[in-house]
């Protein structure tokens, strides 16, 4: 499945059986997670050998709780991908069918919680990459709030869209990871400084009263009919379970893919100026300068990384970035306004996660049109910040998973930990394992 | 064709603080090289910003000294380009939203009459900004090493307006612009250091134009007399072409303080597009009217208004003032003197001929100066009193700069106390007459010179104990009867 890059065979001697509540819990991590003393790459060549000098804000929580960071996950080179196929290092196969992608970019870790390698792993989510891959893989994946969780140690693809997550088999697990995971850090100004609320007090298995919203704009032509078909079903389920499900408006829906390739490549672009053979990571040794920069950049970056740089630093250029970059931001604020206003309507907002299920690897590689639209339902949660979760709905007739996500308002993560929970607990399709080698 | 220059500098000045911008690395200068660093400023990957308050309330000080308005909302950008000694490839600056804005500052100088003159020079913006680290290049071979110790320190960019109009007032600007800074204590503003640095914008324009010429920009200023030096020789350059049928061209230049010559550096074709875009790693927020207001009240007493009291209090001409107070230690210097009841004219006029031509020469500052304030004020109480005489005090100030004893001890030691006994004089006066028959006669003929030689003569008597206007006066009492 190559859903690893690294193992780490010790476990951390400090960690104590009664006493750390994550004792002996093996947590892998998606490899732009920063390890101290452990190579970290971002599936990239050029980070490869790039030893961090500390960890990670999350790593740090991890570790305190007794947990044992296991193993570091392969992804889309800088988390940039829906497929896990711009890995540096291989493609990342599905567990359900090894010719499929696992979803990215957070494929790795989807993979290994799917495969039961892991008992969980940490994902970054800045455009749908750990619920599009959670989905794929029949796994809960939860995207916190922006500000939730701390960023510091997560290597930047696009800083006001970044959030780290849980990638976990159940949703209490999820909720038990972001009880560790969530608060403010000093080290990371755009960490809220709000208290954090025990997320396991949220899984009630119960949701009588709860305003649940469809928005007509995501099921539209071209998603797949097994996957509308299963959605539905799940809103039918929780409507029976007491919930009262009804339609709701968000206008414009149809710009975020495009307002997301211009302001998150454009913060992108810039994150990624700093990979430039000077310091640390890939060096092609040449004089002068400036040919040192271009070939160190030409041989240590990918294809997709070159195409969103390109992209990045063309609408940040003179005379474009009023037209392209400014107005993406004020395009950013009408979504979010259309979240505020549905929510004043509704609780939970409720979708697929994608539009298909997984797809055949190669199929989407030189389409990236075709692979940006893979994320087309999760893209507006990071363009308006609030938090989500995927987790399985269902099946396809050929035995994929589907991934069914549930939005919240900001902050309001016990939501979407109690409608999920319910759903699970009724449903149980976590129960349901993929059929691996020699099970067949 | 007469022709008028228009001149705007922008200056960098580094911040007082102990830490850096945006992480919590030392700012101190001249250790060995990376010691102050961090993945903060070393900008590894996945570290962040966060930002330093020390710095801000300084900035914020710094644009209330300065007149600006504060913005209510402090707003970070990045600043993209390549180079090694800035390794995140962006600079984490303030692009359209400076935490400054729209203030002037008020300079003196001398105009081409002599006059001192006053005038207001319009701050467009002083704005946010850390620092690059520094690249090394002498005596390595095939390379260049970079040392980040100063990448991620506090910088504060002044950007005047076009408002200056000569050298002079270029330099009356900085000069003013330093006395501001070090009364705040924002920073120490030690160019050698790096704590301020200048570029300068240089135009020129026909006289009686209103349009502006096409400015160069002129950079690698190392002191302010460079400044002075290179705008003088930008004029020049600029007025020749034009005068030659040639056009300036808008571009950066290079002053080369050996050649005393500003070279191209690049040009506008060249000029980085630096993609400015709102840092995310920075949420904006506001700066409350109380931070404000409670900055304002903590702004001692600047260089101009403390000019205003010197003059007013101790009856100092306009130009004493402004030499004493333009460097703070000066200035706190003179006012501990006043500490004993003396002249303050008198006092005045021995630090700043005196003392800080010892000073000068030792290459010491005036608060390391080994004569303390108790001391120099001792001196002008003994010459107020004539204890001894200014002549005599020449003389012993050199001796307690050295010996760094009180100038009541060295003039009871070398027995320089002034000598205001008339007959002693009397006495010494009758010698210098008989020992010089021609020029007393001389004197009584009404050759005045005369008088000035047997004063001296008389002073030589005396070992130049004498009171002189004593001598004065019994001398020609004498050889009038």
């Amino acid at each position: 499945m190559n859903a690893f890059l690294r193992f780490n065979p010790e476990y951390d001697l400090s960690s104590q059986p009664g006493v750390s509540p994550l004792f002996g819990v093996p947590v892998s991590v998606k490899d732009n997670i920063c390890i101290q003393g452990k190579e970290t790459t971002c599936a990239s060549k050029i980070l490869k050998g790039h030893v961090p000098p500390y960890d990670a804000t999350v790593i740090e929580r991890l570790k305190s709780k007794g947990a044992t960071i296991f193993g570091q996950c392969n992804m889309d080179e800088f988390a940039f991908g829906s497929s896990s196929e711009t890995s540096a290092f291989g493609p990342v196969r599905n567990p359900w069918d090894l010719d499929r992608v696992p979803g990215g970019s957070s494929g790795g870790s989807a993979a290994a919680v799917s495969a039961d390698m892991t008992l969980a792993a940490l994902g970054s989510d800045t455009g749908g990459s750990i619920r599009q891959p959670a989905a794929f893989c029949g796994v809960v994946g939860l995207k916190p709030t922006y500000g939730r969780v701390s960023r510091f140690g997560l290597i930047a693809f696009g800083s006001s869209f970044d959030q780290i997550g849980p990638i976990t088999k159940t949703v209490e697990d999820a909720a038990i990871l972001m009880n560790i995971l969530a608060g403010h850090d000093s080290k990371d100004s755009t960490s809220a400084p709000m208290p954090v609320p025990d997320y396991t007090k949220a899984l009630r298995r119960d949701v009588r009263g709860l305003r649940i919203g469809l928005p007509e704009e995501y099921f539209i032509e071209g998603i797949d009919p097994e996957v509308e078909k299963n959605v539905r079903a799940a809103a039918e389920i929780l409507k029976r379970l007491g919930a009262e499900v009804k339609s709701v408006k968000l206008p414009h829906t149809a710009y975020s893919v495009a307002v997301y390739y211009i302001v998150a490549v454009a913060e992108a672009s810039s994150n990624l100026g700093r990979f430039d053979g000077v310091e640390y990571g890939l060096r092609i040794p040449e004089k002068p300068l400036r040919e040192m920069y271009f070939e160190t950049r030409d041989q240590g970056f990918g294809r997709e990384a070159k195409r969103r740089i390109l992209l990045g630093t063309f609408v940040l250029s003179s005379g474009y970035y009023e037209a392209y970059y400014l107005k993406g931001q004020k395009v950013r604020t009408l979504i979010r306004d259309d979240f505020n206003k549905a929510f004043k309507e509704v609780d939970v907002i409720l979708t697929p996660t994608a539009p298909t299920a997984a797809f055949k690897i190669g199929e989407k590689l030189n389409d990236p049109l075709a692979m940006y639209l893979s994320d087309i339902f999760t893209i507006p949660v990071n363009l308006a910040g609030i938090p989500a979760i995927s987790i399985p709905c269902g099946f396809t007739s050929s035995g994929l998973p589907v991934g069914l996500q549930l939005m919240a308002k900001p902050f309001d993560e016990e939501t979407l930990f109690r409608t999920a929970y319910a759903f699970e607990q009724e449903t149980e399709f976590y129960k349901k394992n993929p059929k691996l080698d020699g099970e067949k | 064709m007469t022709y008028e220059p228009v001149i705007g500098l922008e200056v960098h000045v580094q911040l007082g603080t102990k830490s850096k911008l945006f992480c919590a690395c030392s700012t101190e200068f001249g250790l060995e090289p990376n010691l102050n660093t961090c993945p903060v400023c070393l900008g590894w990957p996945g570290s962040l910003p966060v930002l330093n308050e020390r710095a801000l309330q300084l900035a914020i000080k710094v644009g209330t000294a300065l007149h600006c308005e504060i913005s209510e909302r402090l707003k970070f950008d990045r600043k993209n380009y390549f180079y090694p000694d800035l390794p995140k490839a962006y600079q984490i600056s303030q692009y359209d939203q400076p935490v400054n804005k729209g203030g002037f500052l008020e300079i003196e100088f001398k105009n081409q009459k002599g006059e001192v003159v006053y005038k207001k020079i319009g701050i467009t913006r002083a704005h946010l900004e850390e620092d690059a680290g520094k690249l090394l290049h002498e005596g390595i071979k095939d390379g260049s090493l970079v040392d980040y110790n100063r990448a991620g320190v506090p910088l504060l960019e002044i950007v005047s307006e076009p408002d200056l109009r000569s050298p002079d007032e270029a330099y009356a600007y900085l000069i003013a612009l330093k006395a501001i800074l070090q009364y705040l204590e924002a920073g120490d503003c030690n160019m050698e250091k790096g704590e301020l640095r200048c570029d300068a914008n240089v135009s020129v324009r026909k006289s009686g134009e209103t349009k502006f010429g096409t400015k160069a920009e002129i950079k690698n200023l190392n002191s302010f007399r460079a400044v002075q030096k290179a705008i003088q020789y930008e004029i020049e350059r600029q007025i020749d072409l034009l005068e030659n049928h040639g056009r300036v061209v808008q571009e950066t230049r290079l002053w080369n303080e050996n050649k005393g010559q500003t070279f191209l550096m690049r040009s506008k074709e060249e000029a980085h597009d630096y993609r400015y875009f709102p840092e995310p790693d920075l949420v904006p927020f506001t700066i409350s009217r109380q931070t404000v207001e409670a900055v304002r009240k903590t702004l001692p007493e600047l260089p101009g208004e403390r000019a205003k009291r010197f003059i007013k209090n101790y009856g100092l001409s306009d130009y004493d003032a402004f030499v004493l107070v333009q460097e703070k230690k000066l200035a706190d210097y003179y006012e501990r003197c006043l500490a004993q009841k003396i002249s303050p004219k008198l006092a005045s006029n021995w630090i700043q001929s005196e003392l800080l031509a010892l000073l000068n020469s030792k290459k010491i500052s005036i608060d390391e100066s080994p004569v303390k304030p108790a001391d120099l004020a001792g001196l002008v109480a003994l010459i107020e009193n004539n204890t001894i005489s200014g002549k005599i005090a020449k003389d012993v100030l050199p001796a307690m700069f050295e010996t760094g004893k009180s100038a009541k001890a060295l003039v009871q030691e070398k027995g320089l106390i002034q000598v205001t006994d008339t007959k002693l004089i009397e006495e010494a006066a009758g010698k210098v007459i008989q020992a010089n028959p021609k020029s007393a006669a001389d004197f009584r003929a009404g050759k005045m010179q005369a008088l000035g030689f047997l004063v001296g003569q008389v002073m030589k008597e005396t070992q130049g104990k004498a009171n002189p206007k004593l001598v004065n006066e019994i001398l020609r009492k004498k050889l009038q009867t």
